[in-house]
């Protein structure tokens, strides 16, 4: 049956998605409330809409006088007075009179003002008409079988005149009846409720569609606020939303990163980023803000976390300054406190800045603070909300969340259906050292690397790698590195430690350094008879230190080296043997595929047959 | 001048013909040219109505009282609220 319904669009954001197209034409749509909840600002938003649209509208008004509906209307920015003047808005007073009595002698109908819609119609050519209110029409209130009889004059007239009616009626305190006069809602085609409820200490105002008669609409209460320029309403349903349709990739801003996940993000996807504080989520957002920066689109970024000077200092402090894609128009910036905001005014202003910046990626760091200012219930929502509105306009989003447990546990299931992509973020502490970790938990529609990688920072960004070393069997004083002094040059402190452990099992005398500039000094100390070193290193890379040794004096300058890597791209390959590497091990390598590796660069025959080199 | 009365009617309609006889009843009591009587079909008169607010039918409006003057909603079966309208008016039913 659904579809079947001729309807109007209201253009109130996010009604047309909760009543899938609009509100029937030519049929009674009730509008329910508490004083307070919106019903006269929807009303006239509706109204206006429908005069822009080109369809000539009535507004009965019973409630407030025609100037006063004028003053609303036009503070909220609904230009009120302009549809008046065009002819298309017409304010028809129906306000009781407040200087002389009103007395009830008998009994009346309802024909006076059924006429009086007859005439107006005929004068304006009206397809539309809103009636505000229903409730203050029946004050005071006539018994209900009078109610009921009067009322559905009404609606019936509305229906002969082929007007599209929308009654705004006071919703009822107890349970039982929708409204205070209990009649409206059998007659309508369409009930819509609006409440205000106070949750926590915050006020939250919910929208439902109670009943569409011959048409799909989404059920259930979606949160909506009222601003400076109306109704805004959030029909966040991820279900439904499509997923991101476009396969194509770009750059997470984090090489490494893009690795792990087999060439980059998707476009429109979202993407969170969980762990701890200090783990470096922030960074990894500034990564991602400025990668999109660079490639010319636009971003924005809320932070909510600190003041934007602040934000904006950090960021400069470590390498990775923000402020010539501000300047460039590339980027925004901004800054607030979700407490002082609330979550729908949150919304709005996210939702004003898809429609005004149109930026292509959105960062939010972080949501948890947006969650510690809320309900669970009210944070849910927002994230729906939030999600269901980056659908809707096609964004690429990237939001940190901070945790204090493990990462990887503390997926809310609403949360984790919403990401296409989860990182999870960590560190420990091994000795002296900080060790971190980046996983990726979750890549919709992708293959990636589910291992932890190891992580670190450094001053402009950050860098990862695999494990060095596989799990496998260790080749146990074989002999077959015996005598061989090898240099090992790893920065990550367990790569360094079990590679190390891997080549003393086969029988080398290991030299193990974290840097270029120790490296360089090892060997001028003694030349090894083989250099194991990794390519990405915290002062100068793999590929320098090994050509300054490669130029230095004396026969050392020939000692077989094999690159130990996680950079395994062509490109990777051809500068390593430009540099002068004859073996290029990919990270992460088995412990027998080391050795042998190793036992090949120095001239000895390996072992046994290498399961996969790699080299 | 006289005290006038609006008395706003629908064509066809039982409660409009019964506000009719009752007011007629009413200002039966009254001396002649003391009260000015219109009665308005809300179909042919409809702008006035809108005019006078009128939303109910049978609706007896007393002018000359502030903007909107004062305003008996129903049938006027009960006849007392005439005779206190009028009053309002100034104008008192002769003994």
């Amino acid at each position: 049956m659904s579809g079947s319904v001729d309807k109007i669009p209201t253009a109130v954001p996010g009604l047309d998605r909760l009543t899938q197209g609009g509100l029937p034409v030519g049929r009674s749509v009730l509008i329910v409330g508490k004083a307070g909840s919106g019903k006269t600002i929807l009303g006239l938003q509706a109204a206006v809409s429908f005069v822009r649209q080109g369809v000539p509208t009535i507004f009965l008004c019973v409630e407030e006088s025609p100037a006063d509906m004028v003053e609303t209307g036009d503070a909220l920015g609904f230009d009120v007075s302009g549809a008046v003047t065009s002819g298309k808005l017409r304010l028809s007073d129906a306000t009781r009179p407040m200087d002389g009595p009103l007395v009830v002698s008998g009994e009346y109908d309802l024909s006076g003002l059924v006429h009086r819609v007859e005439a107006l119609v005929k004068a304006t050519g009206a397809r539309a008409i809103v009636l505000d209110s229903a409730t203050a029409l029946f004050s005071p209130q006539p018994p209900p079988e009078i109610v009921r009889s009067l009322f559905f004059q009404l609606v019936h007239a509305f229906r002969k005149l082929e007007l599209t009616a929308i009654i705004l009626a006071e919703a009822a305190s107890g349970e039982g009846t929708l409204t205070t006069l209990g009649v409206e809602d059998y007659v309508c085609d369409m009930v819509i409720v609006l409440r205000n409820i106070v949750d926590g200490e915050r006020r939250r105002r919910t929208i439902e569609v109670n009943k569409y008669r011959r048409s799909a609409h989404q059920k259930g209460e979606y949160p909506f606020t009222i601003t400076a320029k109306g109704i805004s309403i959030f029909p966040l349903d991820v279900s439904t939303a499509p997923a991101p349709a476009d396969a194509a990739r770009y750059s997470s801003g984090f090489s490494g990163l893009d690795t792990m996940i087999m060439g980059g993000l998707f476009r429109d996807s979202m993407v969170i980023v969980r762990g701890p504080t200090g783990s470096g989520k922030t960074m990894l957002a500034g990564l991602y803000a400025r990668a999109g920066a660079a490639r010319g689109e636009r971003v924005i970024y809320y932070g909510f976390e600190e003041p934007r000077s602040i934000l904006l200092g950090n960021y400069a402090t470590i390498g990775m300054s923000m402020e010539d894609y501000v300047r460039a128009g590339h980027l925004r910036v901004e800054c607030r406190y979700p407490e002082a905001l609330g979550l729908e005014d949150l919304l709005v202003n996210i939702r004003s800045g898809l429609e005004e910046f149109d930026p292509a990626l959105i960062v939010l760091d972080s949501i948890s603070s947006i969650e510690h200012s809320a309900s669970e219930k009210s944070f849910r929502q927002f994230m729906i909300g939030l999600a269901s509105l980056l659908r809707e306009h096609g964004k690429g989003a990237l939001f940190t969340q901070t945790v204090t447990g493990g990462a990887a546990e503390q997926t809310a299931p609403y949360l984790s259906t919403i990401a296409d992509a989860i990182l999870a973020l960590d560190y420990n502490t091994r000795g002296y050292e900080l060790e971190r970790t980046l996983r990726v938990l979750k890549m919709r529609g992708s293959a990636h690397d589910t291992h932890p990688y190891r992580l670190s920072i450094q001053q402009g960004g950050l860098r990862v790698e695999p494990h060095a070393i596989r799990p496998g069997p260790v080749v146990r004083a074989t002999g077959v590195l015996s005598g061989l002094s090898v240099l090992l040059v790893e920065d990550f402190a367990d790569a360094r430690e079990t590679a190390t452990f891997v080549l003393e099992q086969a029988g080398a005398r290991v030299r193990a350094v974290p840097d270029a500039a120790e490296a360089m000094r090892a060997y001028r100390a003694a030349a090894p008879d083989v250099i194991v070193c990794d390519l990405g290193l915290p002062d100068e890379d793999g590929f320098a230190f090994l050509e300054r040794v490669r130029a230095s004096p004396g026969p050392g300058a020939r000692v077989p080296a094999v690159a130990f890597t996680a950079w395994g791209q062509p490109q990777d390959r051809v500068r390593g043997e430009q540099a002068g590497f004859q073996h290029h091990l990919l990270k992460p390598v088995e412990p027998g595929t080391l050795v042998n590796t190793v036992a090949r660069a120095a001239g000895r025959a390996a072992d046994q047959a290498p399961a996969s080199t790699r080299s | 001048m006289s005290t006038q009365l609006v008395l706003y009617v629908s064509p066809g309609s039982a409660l409009s013909l019964k506000a009719r006889r009752n007011l007629d009843a009413v200002l039966a009591g009254y001396d002649t040219g003391v009260v000015s009587l219109e009665v308005r079909d809300v179909t042919q008169d409809a702008l006035k109505a809108e005019e006078d607010r009128v939303v109910f039918t049978p609706t007896l409006i007393l002018k000359g009282l502030g903007v909107s003057g004062a305003w008996v909603v129903g049938d006027l079966s009960d006849h007392d609220t005439v005779v206190d309208l009028l009053r309002l008016g100034g104008v008192e039913r002769p003994l």
